[in-house]
């Protein structure tokens, strides 16, 4: 049975976790965008484990390394970036450390994606964790390798930017920079026909009204994803990813589209900033009687295709202040879905198997758009054998040649 | 959810599989369980993934329902028969992996590439239930056609007969030029015993487009009384190729009327109506019947139609679809009415060496040309292996006839008058041509190769497989054969098959076969296995086998020669599929463990020969191989201030007058080694060789002395002195060579 693209989200509360599994050529190719891997035995213990949950859906390369093809970061916030340093590789892919027995590998990041923020100083605005400065350092490693050679590196060496950065520093490498509205269809140097990317973010300063202050989310980035289902090219899944968006930026980015929706377009999308009411207000929740939805943010996230799935990479929802995620902003964004014949999830909730601990939310990418993709079966012995789809290699009895 | 009560006395393994699938994720509800003459039948309400955007509305853009009713039918031989699952009659036919099914039947979905037994045994009742909600929620989302996988073709409810087709020069043809109309042969029978009543056959090429390149002669029925062959036209029409027809149907055609439609769907209907006027005014049984001759009832339309992505095992996206069309035999009544019957009929793909190459699993667009000199026991199953790959294509020589007991090992079996009337050569080149592999049969003698009386081969031959195991064949392809047009590669067994070898020749011939063997003996000294394979007495006799069957072979039986000629085969076949010949010779050996049944296979490599050709001194030319002249220059080169050297061992042709080199043995405890002199000491010397002798059955002999010069100065008055003293007390001829300025040369 052949190989279908799919796209998985981690519930990793408030944080973003997103692997895409393209489905091209017969071959898969692993896109994470942001990771938020928490230490597993702490206070929460019904939290799901999402680096094993992560490593159970990656391919290992020839060598044993378990890998993506690419590394998308769209902003450098611990909840985006958590656990980088620890369990991916960073240096030299020749220098990888084979784990000891009964460890997982560092997984290998076969080219990473990310904005000119790391070219920016560190600042009052501009502080970084432990796990951001691992990512700047392995970041500015390839841009190096970059400049020194003038060629694209090497698997693992490889990095591309989006976006100029707004003093000069990606001037001299521009031949690795994608722009905003490019079309990307090539990951880690191989083309991939089913995928058309779209870069929407991070916006030139030029973009915003003068005065107001950069910050890391308004260098997120934001990517409209365009995927066929293997095979094809017409795209029929449109995914849209934008990190921690701020509301300026939303407002930004419906003022440009307001007129060519289709970049706004989504089946999926993941609400910008854990379901935040600032991605939807410039009124404070709490301290304010009345809060106002800005038009523009909101008609941004609203340019839902039929059947849309809104999802709130968040804590579990409560009816109170908390923000993120926001209560109101989430009925403001069932309002959305509901609008379209879709629906809103927060993935704290998902919980198909009724177990304490929310699952992997996960949809297949066909050629009728995104369609959820669920657990065949109830008992756990038979679950081996769910998959069917890989007939020939081994998940039942061995069949052999007469 | 109610329950459905399982009828009383159904057996308990059934009971059981009825637990299982209520369990199914997917399985919302039983609703209903009977028995029939087929077995338990349980319904169930199935829960159907639909895509994000159908949800709303419960049904998907494909017509699958948020909930389907999927019926399963468990025989009573359940477990080794798996359930069968069954749609509703009017769940949508419009998708493929649909199976065939009569009008008003349920629909039976095509949920495994594989037996559904087999998936059964494989993983388990739960992998069918699996396969079941893959194909539902692929059907739901429009992915049961999958580019990757390929398209599937045509569902045809209704096929009858099968034809028998070079598919793939049809698509060739296709791909090569763009007409919408070829006319091909075609011929049937009608064979009422069995269920298929029409068996044909196309015969590509295509005679051309035009309506002259098919004639009222070209068909009729060929001994009408007994065969009744009905030799027939068969128009092909082609869909433009930068149309792509991608919409899935199943077969709609069942009568003239609707092939016409059909054809007007594919925009070919002005070139369908002139062609079949045209046919039906040289062929039709009105016509023939004029012509005092026996009508011919049917003539083949074949549709090549060009869909979005190659077909499922294939690389192509034409996918031909036939149709018998049969005339109206009455004299009173049109040839082709509107309800005149048609039959869709299968295409079967002729054996051809494309076929045969995805099967094998390596594809290559052009194939190697092989001259296999010798087809016995070991050259008929190379050539077969090889010729199986669809790789290759051959010239094949043997001046043997076959004989009765040849089929006991040889690749062919043969009987009856065949047995007289061909040679080992031509037979396999009917067996191969079976296949359509491209072959040329020469029955002459090998060693008339480029002889004014012989025989000459292909121009196009890159390789040359030697597997008469003949040393007079060996001797002409080595000193008589000066230039070969490709590269040669000997290949011959030892000891009832226990060992292999497989010795490829330089590029140019930088390494001759000749050295290569020379090089294996040099192997005996140190390994007891080739030793004895080779020289323990357990080579070819003679032998006699029934009456006046008489043969120098060895005895041993088709599974020996088969294990290790498939081994060689392999051997060779990823030779010439690597990379570009190397200046090296290789030379594969490998030995058979007779109890565990373990093959170990080495590989040398020889770097070039060192040539020294004879002159009117010395009438012996001297073959030094790679592995002896690279000993001799690292130990010269490894103290340069005093003279190195040692004894020299090789084998000696006396009917060529060649010296193989292929031994170094160190200099005997006693030699005096100096920066003016060498001195080589014999003691223990005579012991050594016995031993080698034994060992090599005396092939490998004491040839001379080397020894290394610290000054490029050419053999000294006193080399020559020793020289003579050596070749006054030995009756083969001595070779010394001395190391000096870089070079080896004979004193």
């Amino acid at each position: 049975m052949s190989k279908n693209s799919t796209i998985h989200h981690f519930p990793v509360g408030n944080g973003d976790q997103t692997l895409l599994k393209i489905a091209s050529n017969d071959q898969y190719y692993y896109v994470l965008v942001d990771m938020h891997i928490r230490e597993n035995g702490q206070s929460d213990d019904d939290k799901c484990d999402v680096l094993s949950e992560l490593h159970d859906r990656l391919d290992k390369d020839s060598e044993g390394r378990p890998y993506v093809d690419v590394l998308v970061l769209t902003h450098p916030d611990e909840d985006h970036i958590l656990g980088f340093k620890k369990h991916f590789h960073q240096g030299n892919p020749a220098d990888y450390v084979k784990p000891k027995t009964g460890e997982l590998g560092k997984i290998l990041v076969r080219e990473i994606w990310s904005s000119p923020i790391i070219f920016r100083r560190k600042s009052k605005n501009h502080t970084l964790c432990s796990d951001a400065v691992a990512f700047n350092t392995e970041a500015k490693r390839r841009v190096n390798l970059y400049k020194k050679n003038k060629t694209i590196g090497s698997e693992g060496n490889r990095i591309r930017l989006i976006g100029e950065d707004e003093n000069g520093k990606t001037d001299e490498i521009l031949d690795i920079v994608y722009q905003n509205e490019d079309v990307i269809t090539k990951l880690n140097e191989i083309h991939i026909p089913e995928l058309k990317a779209i870069p929407l973010g991070p916006l030139d300063d030029d973009e915003f009204e003068e005065g107001s202050s950069p910050d890391k989310n308004r260098s997120s980035i934001i990517i409209q994803w365009n995927l066929a289902s293997h095979g094809y090219t017409e795209t029929t899944n449109q995914i849209l990813l934008g990190g921690d968006a701020d509301i300026k930026v939303l407002e930004v980015l419906w003022d440009k589209y307001k007129n060519d929706t289709d970049k706004l377009n989504y089946d999926v999308l993941l609400t910008p900033h854990h379901c935040s009411w600032h991605t939807l207000s410039h009124d404070s929740f709490s301290e304010t009687d009345n809060p106002q939805v800005s038009t523009k943010a909101k008609s941004a996230l609203s340019q839902a295709n039929t059947g849309a799935v809104i999802l709130s990479s968040s804590d579990p929802i409560k009816d109170d202040d908390s923000d993120p995620p926001n209560y109101q902003a989430k009925k403001e964004y069932e309002g959305i879905a509901d609008e379209a014949d879709g629906e809103f999830k927060c993935l704290a909730d998902h919980k198909p198997s009724n177990g304490k601990v929310p699952e992997v939310l996960t949809y297949k990418l066909t050629r009728s758009g995104p369609q959820k993709e669920v657990k065949a079966s109830k008992s756990t012995v038979s679950s081996r054998n769910e998959s069917t789809s890989t007939l020939f290699t081994g998940a039942g009895n061995a069949i052999g040649h007469g | 959810m109610d329950t459905v009560e399982t009828p009383k006395g159904t057996l308990s393994s059934i009971v059981q599989a009825i637990n299982e699938i209520s369990d199914f994720n997917a399985v919302k509800q039983i609703t209903d369980i009977t028995s029939n003459e087929d077995g338990t039948v349980v319904t169930v309400q199935w829960a159907v993934q639909l895509p994000n955007a159908s949800k709303r509305q419960g049904l998907s853009g494909t017509g699958v329902r948020e909930f389907e009713e999927v019926t399963w039918t468990i025989r009573s031989d359940y477990p080794l028969i798996a359930p069968r699952p069954w749609l509703r009659i009017d769940f949508p036919q419009n998708l493929p992996h649909i199976n065939p099914r009569k009008p008003g039947s349920m629909v039976s979905p095509c949920i495994a590439e594989m037996s559904l037994d087999e998936l059964l045994h494989s993983n388990g009742l739960n992998g069918v239930l699996t396969a079941m909600g893959q194909w539902l929620d692929k059907a739901a989302a429009n992915e049961l056609h999958c580019p990757v996988q390929g398209w599937e073709a045509v569902r045809r409810t209704d096929s009858q007969g099968e034809v028998l087709a070079d598919t793939h020069s049809i698509r060739d043809e296709l791909c090569k030029s763009n007409r919408t109309v070829r006319y091909y042969r075609a011929k049937y029978i009608i064979h009422k015993k069995f269920d298929s009543p029409i068996l044909g056959a196309i015969e590509p090429p295509s005679l051309g487009s035009d309506n002259k390149s098919y004639q009222s002669k070209d068909s009729y029925v060929y001994d009408p009384q007994r065969l009744k062959i009905q030799y027939t036209p068969c128009v092909l029409f082609q869909t433009k190729p930068k149309e792509s027809f991608g919409d899935y149907r199943p077969e709609t055609v069942f009568d003239f009327r609707s092939l016409y439609e059909f054809a007007n769907d594919l925009g070919l209907k002005d070139a369908f109506k002139k062609r079949i006027q045209y046919l039906s005014s040289i062929v039709s049984p009105d016509i023939k019947r004029k012509e005092n001759k026996e009508p011919i009832e049917y003539f083949l339309v074949v549709f090549a139609v060009k869909r979005p992505f190659n077909l499922i095992g294939l690389d192509s996206n034409w996918e031909l679809l036939s149709y018998w069309v049969h005339f109206s035999l009455r004299p009173d009544k049109e040839p082709l009415p509107d309800n005149a019957l048609v039959k869709p009929v299968q295409l079967v793909e002729r054996s051809c060496t494309h076929l045969m190459q995805s099967v094998s699993g390596r594809k290559e667009d052009k194939p190697h040309r092989v001259a296999a000199l010798g087809c016995g026991s070991l050259g008929s199953k190379i050539v077969l292996h090889l010729g199986k790959s669809g790789r290759y294509q051959f010239d094949l020589v043997d001046k043997a006839g076959f004989n009765s007991h040849n089929n006991a090992r040889h690749g062919l079996v043969v009987q009856d008058f065949d047995l007289l009337s061909f040679s080992k050569a031509m037979l396999l080149e009917r067996e191969l041509t079976k296949v359509n592999v491209r072959t040329k049969a020469t029955w002459k003698d090998i060693c008339t190769l480029n002889q004014d009386d012989g025989f000459t081969l292909n121009k196009g031959v890159e390789y040359l497989i030697d597997s008469t195991a003949s040393l007079k064949v060996r001797y002409f392809l080595s000193h008589q054969c000066l230039k070969l047009l490709g590269q040669l590669i000997h290949s011959v067994m030892f000891a009832k098959a226990s060992m292999g070898v497989v010795a490829i020749e330089g590029k140019h011939r930088s390494v001759r076969v000749d050295d290569l063997m020379a090089y294996l003996n040099s192997l005996c000294i140190q390994s007891e296995v080739y030793q004895l394979a080779m020289y323990g007495n357990d080579g070819p006799k003679l032998h006699h086998y029934g009456e006046g069957c008489s043969s120098v072979t060895t005895t041993m039986s088709d599974i020996d020669i088969s294990l290790m000629s498939s081994a060689i085969a392999s051997k060779i076949d990823t030779h010439i599929s690597s990379t570009a010949q190397t200046e090296s010779g290789v030379l594969h050996v490998g030995a058979l463990d007779k109890d565990t049944l373990n093959l170990n296979w080495e590989k040398h490599s020889l770097s070039s020969t060192l040539i020294i050709p004879r002159d009117g001194h010395f009438p012996w030319e001297i073959r030094v191989l790679g592995t002896v002249s690279e000993q001799i220059k690292s130990l010269s080169l490894k103290d340069t201030s005093i003279e190195n050297g040692g004894v020299i061992a090789g084998q000696v042709c006396t009917l060529s007058r060649t010296i193989y080199v292929n031994t170094l043995l160190d200099a005997p405890e006693g030699s005096l080694r100096s920066q003016t002199k060498f001195d080589l000491s014999i003691t223990g010397l005579k012991t050594e060789f016995e031993s080698i002798h034994k060992k090599t059955n005396g092939q490998i002999t004491f040839l001379g002395t080397w020894h290394s010069h610290t000054s490029p100065v050419p053999p000294s008055e006193k080399d020559k002195t020793t020289l003579k003293q050596l070749q006054s007390s030995y009756d083969l001829p001595i070779v010394m060579l001395t190391y000096t300025g870089g070079h080896i040369v004979r004193v």
